[in-house]
């Protein structure tokens, strides 16, 4: 792996990273039902974005 | 290197935003946290396998580990609001089927080949991680 190569992936990492930290801080200010409700719904979202994601690669 | 100091970074925003709070709270966070950090754990395994970093058996499995542990992470919810504000030891008692899902996840992870793409995906796990072992440390 070349020194682009290497940052870029660090870069990208660095980004996952802050956008977690971002929405992390965001929840804070949620309430427990809000929290739990967020959790459901990122649950269903995500069943259906793997779903479509795994049909997509046969 | 870069990414290893990440981690912490990641765990340490996570201990901070949940320090003294209530078990039930923190238990709601966590429930939360795992399901947005799953959410960038798959866009990552995508991005992944689009940069031809992975394999499509690996990225397969991998997703097929998120969509496990997110399932089990719904049922963590659905359980937890049956207990509304319930004990500690009654939130503890809930994690064990949580904990056991993101293992499996960790192992699928460990399978990936490329280490550059594994410690990407690393990176988001070690999240769910520390929020797993937050609502272990419920007492």
């Amino acid at each position: 792996m070349d020194y682009t190569q290497a940052m870029i992936l660090a870069l990208n990492g660095l980004s996952t990273a802050l956008k977690l930290v971002t929405e992390l801080k965001g929840q804070s200010g949620m309430t427990d039902d809000q929290l739990l409700e967020l959790a459901q719904k990122n649950g269903v979202e995500l069943r259906s974005d793997i779903a479509a994601y795994i049909a997509s690669l046969k | 290197m870069r990414k290893k100091a990440l981690i912490p970074l990641l765990c340490l925003t996570l201990l901070a935003v949940a320090c003294d709070d209530s078990a039930y709270r923190k238990a709601a966070k966590s429930a939360a946290t795992i399901s947005t950090s799953l959410k960038a754990a798959q866009q990552v395994n995508a991005q992944l396998y689009a940069q031809g970093q992975l394999t499509r058996d690996e990225t397969v499995a991998v997703a097929q580990a998120i969509g496990n542990a997110s399932a089990a992470n719904e049922l963590f919810v659905q359980r937890l609001r049956l207990l509304e504000n319930g004990k500690p030891a009654n939130i503890a008692a809930i994690v064990h089927e949580l904990a056991l899902s993101i293992d499996g996840l960790s192992q699928a992870v460990l399978h990936i080949q490329d280490p550059a793409a594994r410690q990407k995906i690393q990176l988001t796990v070690a999240t769910i991680d520390a929020a797993i072992q937050l609502i272990q440390a419920v007492r």
